[in-house]
């Protein structure tokens, strides 16, 4: 049985990248317990619309936790209070009734509003272009069992790669660095035989792209570890400096 | 481009390089904590006191100078790439603020957290100690080549300004380093779980020791235990 709730919501509103943005307060009526944090949004604009306001803008597909376009901050969270948790994950029966919950879009510099808490996360995309591929012929699958991985070597690799690209770890970082999402993505190609070739060059080119978009560096405070819905480690990020360094150094480029 | 280039220009490779520098002059206070605690020694009255001596054999070390010029030069290279770092990193999280930030790691982190916020304000304090610390004991070998003694150490702590400044510097630096030092390991690619927790209980055990020994010189002076 989903039980009735009364939410306070500080929502931030910004019209375009260059408005200046400011919170509003809003107190939707049928809210329940099993609701998400997304579906409430959406019942919070059912309810603006009907009354001929601006709904509030924020991004989603999946709603399962896997595409990564959900993320906003969550009473100072990335994600809300949860770990190992995306926002359209979470739901209100974590709160209490009559809590008051601020919602806020990412904030970094790479990462600018576009709308309320929609934000421009191309930044990420254009690190990917920049080296977070393997280059192989199109056709036919090839066969799964031509190159041998050990399990502990695929395994490894596979933690790094759950990385869903949402960008929590640059939300909740006091740098905006966006360490962990360059790391994983390094990390878990060049572990595996098939991102062998590409290692430098992709290590010194992504990095390269994360420091042109204006991330900040990484201090070891270990928050974007704590705020990553797939809890991927911060080990991530001490291999990309032995990768980084070990290109720089050997790289006849 | 040149690869010195790449690493002193690019986020990780400034921070590799912190690293680096931040250890090495770790291991430099390992020495020079050792090595002062020999004001704590009793000499006979009369005979030269053992922090005399200490000082004497020290700097007839050969290679003592290229060690001193190697510590200068960390010294520098870590300040500058760390305020570089920080103004890069100050930037880069943009104009607008968020309205509250909580932390989601678990609560025995909470202290470490702290001190990996405070490293620059921290470091900046220590900035300005070493500052006074090398007017007070190294201008003078500049000048005209005689080492500090213990009477001139002692002199110069037991005013009241300065032994509240190098107590409160020693401290600072054992926070820097509670942070600091596991900080720099991780940066030198250190990461597996086995060893990492040594390195953090050796790290923490490390910084409070030297917090508190360098602390207890200018505190021991100051009371008269040391004359
Ligand atoms: C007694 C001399 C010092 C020692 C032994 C020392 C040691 C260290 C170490 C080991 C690190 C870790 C590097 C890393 O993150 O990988 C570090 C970081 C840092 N230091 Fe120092 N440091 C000293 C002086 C200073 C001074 C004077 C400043 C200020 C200008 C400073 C500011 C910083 C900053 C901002 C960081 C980066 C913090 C971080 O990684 O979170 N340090 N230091
Ligand atoms: S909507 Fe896809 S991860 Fe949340």
């Amino acid at each position: 049985m989903s039980k009735s709730m009364k939410l306070t919501l500080h929502i931030w509103r910004q019209a375009n990248r260059h408005a200046k943005g400011k919170f509003e307060v809003y107190t939707p009526s049928d809210l329940t317990d099993d609701m998400s944090i997304l579906e409430m949004l959406d019942c919070l604009n059912d309810q603006l619309i009907a009354d001929g306001k601006d709904p509030v803008t924020f991004e989603h597909d999946c709603r399962e936790g896997i595409c990564g376009t959900c993320g906003i901050m969550i009473n100072g969270m990335a994600h809300g209070p949860d770990r190992g948790t995306t926002t359209c994950q979470l739901y209100l029966r974590r709160f209490k009734d009559g809590d008051t919950l601020v919602l806020e879009p990412w904030r970094a510099k790479a990462f600018p509003v576009i709308k309320d808490l929609l934000v421009d996360r191309a930044a990420f995309d254009r690190i990917q272009m920049a080296g977070g591929y393997i280059s192989v012929n199109v056709g036919n699958a090839p066969e799964a069992n031509s190159i041998l991985i050990p399990k502990e070597v695929s395994s490894e690799a596979f933690e790094a790669a759950v990385c869903i690209g949402c960008g929590a770890c640059v939300a909740a970082c006091k740098n905006a660095s966006a360490m962990l999402f360059v790391s994983a993505k390094v990390g878990h190609m060049s572990m595996m035989p098939q991102g062998r070739p590409e290692r430098h060059d992709r290590v010194l080119n992504m990095v390269a792209q994360m420091d042109e978009e204006g991330f900040g560096s990484c201090t070891n405070t270990l928050e974007c570890s704590a705020a990553c819905p797939k809890e991927i480690s911060p080990k991530w990020i001490q291999r990309l400096h032995g990768e980084y360094i070990q290109a720089a150094t050997v790289t006849r480029r | 481009m040149s690869w010195l280039t790449r690493i002193f220009t690019s986020s990780v490779g400034k921070k590799f390089l912190a690293g680096l520098t931040g250890l090495g002059m770790f291991l430099f206070l390992i020495a020079h904590v050792t090595g002062n605690m020999t004001l704590f020694l009793k000499s006979k009255v009369g005979a030269e006191p053992a922090f005399n001596a200490y000082a004497k054999k020290l700097h007839e070390l050969p290679g003592f100078a290229v060690g001193e010029a190697l510590v200068l030069l960390a010294f520098f290279v870590h300040i500058v790439l760390v305020i570089w770092l920080s103004i890069t990193n100050r930037k880069a999280r943009g104009e607008q603020g968020y309205s509250e930030v909580r932390s989601k790691q678990p609560a025995q982190s909470q202290w470490a957290l702290m001190a990996s916020k405070s490293t620059l304000y921290g470091g900046l304090i220590i900035l300005v100690f070493l500052v006074v610390h090398l007017i007070d004991f190294r201008m003078v070998r500049f000048m005209d080549g005689s080492l500090a003694t213990q009477a001139r150490v002692v002199d110069a702590l037991k005013v009241p300004w300065r032994a509240f400044l190098y107590s409160i510097a020693s401290l600072l630096v054992g926070w820097h380093l509670f942070h600091g030092v596991q900080s720099g390991f991780r940066t030198m690619g250190l990461r597996h779980p086995r060893y990492l927790t040594y390195i953090q209980k050796i790290g923490t055990i490390a910084a409070i020791l030297i917090g508190v020994l360098f602390a207890s010189m200018p505190v021991a002076i100051f009371i008269g235990f040391i004359k």
